[in-house]
């Protein structure tokens, strides 16, 4: 699996989408700050960029795309089949990857978001205590970000067109939500399924505290392993082409 | 005894109530080149698709190199290289690149191999162009550069001469001829190109909707198709009697009342004056002899007819 992951980064590093990618990231990380915080001070602008937090997983479709949908699209996965990998393996290994990569952009775009703060540093109310709560709010998004990565892995497996796999990872990460939350304002049952969505989840990381944490990690912890296993299961009976 | 590399038993294959391949049961010996012949849709690419681990079939056992097991035949593949349908590689990255990244993948050490493969089948001076830039034929050489990079023991090829130029597929064909003799390399090819596979192959094994319905050396199929005199007379005992006595002609078979002669195919008249001359009246002389093509289409009209 090591060099499935060691080939795969290889790959991605030598073409220049991922590094546009990032730079997306980075400049909207940058405009964000610039356009929502511009009066107020470091801790609130650093608690706004939880709010923030919540678009992340969306960007999931691109890093699985590059790493899984595209296989499919160029049909490159046969020849990793064929060589004797396991499709266990194959499937963990682009997972990994994924994440690698996950890292990498909104690893890159944070640190940018966090030097675009600090350089219009207003006022000194960042305590030690809020750099905790705040980091680990941050933690608690990764995970969810996670957990969006293993849907879009599904997705990325089941559809072998990639505008199939990109409107069905939308369609089930924001759109399903929004609908729930629309109809939640009525219907109780419909407040709870937004609940238990990843997209609510984190956009209410905004303002909740470290004791509710334990929801939205039960959320990404709920979808990583449910995508998880139907995902391999879907893999393991699918015919490369 | 040849070793065998690899083994079905009446695998099957469905897409829905459609058998791709139905109960196909085939061998290969280490060091043939295998020809898998069969017209479209007749279940090939099916086939070694299931041997390359991209299809699992419905039924029927599947044994490489010993190994029959999920786990085993994956430890298997790892011996093996294969180019199954098309060509595929990663459009954005030039030759060097797509073979440097299966290089790390499968673990090959030293990155001069992709040097060494490219040079093999010429594709050395592509430099930085990319993938989706390539040429049909460009496309089918790095196909062939990926599949023999890992040194396999086994070459799993699909369609391979599709879009190569007569010089192309000349090279190809040195190419699997060197890896075979030199290499001992044991490779499974189909093509629909059959006056090529014939210039090749070891073995070839006839495949009609999704069944083998016959599996023959290359020797065995060049007595069978070999060209000889036909000939029809009245008294075949006589004339045979006579074929033995005055022309010294041993190698004959009597078939359907007519008599199968391997010789004389150049100077017929010397077998007829002959027999006219002892009386015999010739109502018939005819030559006989197929090329691979002509039997295929006997072998699958044969069988379609039954």
């Amino acid at each position: 699996m090591r060099k499935l992951i060691h080939a795969d980064l290889y790959r991605l590093f030598h073409r220049p989408y991922l590094f546009v990618l990032t730079g997306i990231l980075c400049a909207l990380a940058v405009l964000f700050n610039l356009m929502f915080s511009t009066d107020a001070s470091i801790q609130k602008t650093l608690q706004f960029s939880l709010n923030y937090l919540k678009f992340l997983p969306l960007f999931e479709v691109m890093i699985v795309d590059i790493v899984m949908a595209e296989e499919n699209k160029f049909s490159t996965l046969k020849n990793t089949i064929s060589s004797g990998f396991g499709r266990k393996c194959v499937y963990t290994g682009k997972l990994i990857t994924s994440l690698i990569l996950t890292v990498f952009c909104d690893g890159i775009a944070f640190v940018f978001y966090l030097c675009s703060a600090f350089l219009r540093l207003h006022g000194n109310d960042l305590t030690s205590a809020f750099m905790g709560d705040y980091l680990l709010h941050i933690a608690v998004a990764l995970l969810l970000i996670v957990g969006a990565m293993f849907v879009a892995m599904i997705f990325a497996v089941a559809f072998q067109k990639n505008a199939v796999y990109i409107f069905a990872f939308i369609g089930f990460i924001l759109i399903l939500p929004l609908v729930f939350e629309g109809f939640g304002i009525r219907i109780d049952i419909f407040r709870l399924l937004y609940k238990i969505t990843i997209f609510g989840q984190a956009e209410g990381l905004y303002d909740i505290k470290n004791a509710q944490l334990y929801e939205p990690i039960l959320v990404a912890i709920l979808h990583i392993v449910i995508s998880g296993i139907i995902g391999i299961h879907i893999f393991k009976k699918q015919e490369i082409s | 005894m040849p070793e065998q590399i690899l083994q079905t038993r009446n695998i099957t294959k469905k897409y829905g109530t459609f058998s791709a391949v139905d109960n196909l049961s085939f061998s290969l010996q280490k060091g043939d080149i295998y020809g898998l012949i069969g017209q479209n849709g007749a279940g090939k690419t099916t086939l070694l698709k299931m041997v390359g681990g991209l299809t699992v079939p419905a039924s029927g056992e599947l044994e490489l190199f010993g190994q029959a097991s999920e786990d085993g035949l994956n430890r298997a593949r790892l011996r093996i290289g294969c180019m199954i349908e098309s060509p595929a590689f990663f459009p954005y990255l030039s030759a060097t690149e797509n073979l440097e990244y299966y290089r790390i993948q499968k673990g090959i050490s030293g990155a001069k191999r992709v040097r060494e493969v490219l040079q093999f089948v010429g594709l050395s001076d592509t430099g930085r162009k990319k993938f989706k830039d390539f040429s049909m034929g460009m496309k089918q050489r790095l196909g062939l550069a990926l599949a023999i990079m890992g040194n396999p023991e086994l070459i799993i090829l699909d369609e391979p001469i599709n879009g190569l130029d007569p010089m192309g597929i000349a090279e190809f064909r040195d190419i699997i001829w060197k890896l075979n003799r030199e290499c001992k390399t044991t490779v499974l090819l189909s093509s629909h190109i059959l006056g090529e596979l014939s210039q090749i192959a070891t073995v070839y094994g006839f495949i009609n909707r999704g069944r083998l319905i016959e599996q023959i050396s290359a020797k065995e199929l060049t007595e069978k198709c070999k060209r000889r005199l036909v000939i029809k007379v009245n008294d075949t005992e006589k004339a045979v009697r006579i074929l033995k006595d005055e022309l010294s002609c041993t190698q004959y078979e009597i078939r359907d009342s007519r008599i199968f002669v391997d010789k004389y195919m150049d100077t017929p008249e010397v077998l007829t004056d002959t027999l006219v001359k002892s009386g015999i009246h010739v109502s018939e002389l005819t030559t006989t002899g197929l090329n691979l093509e002509q039997y295929f289409i006997n072998l699958v009209g044969g069988n379609q007819n039954a």
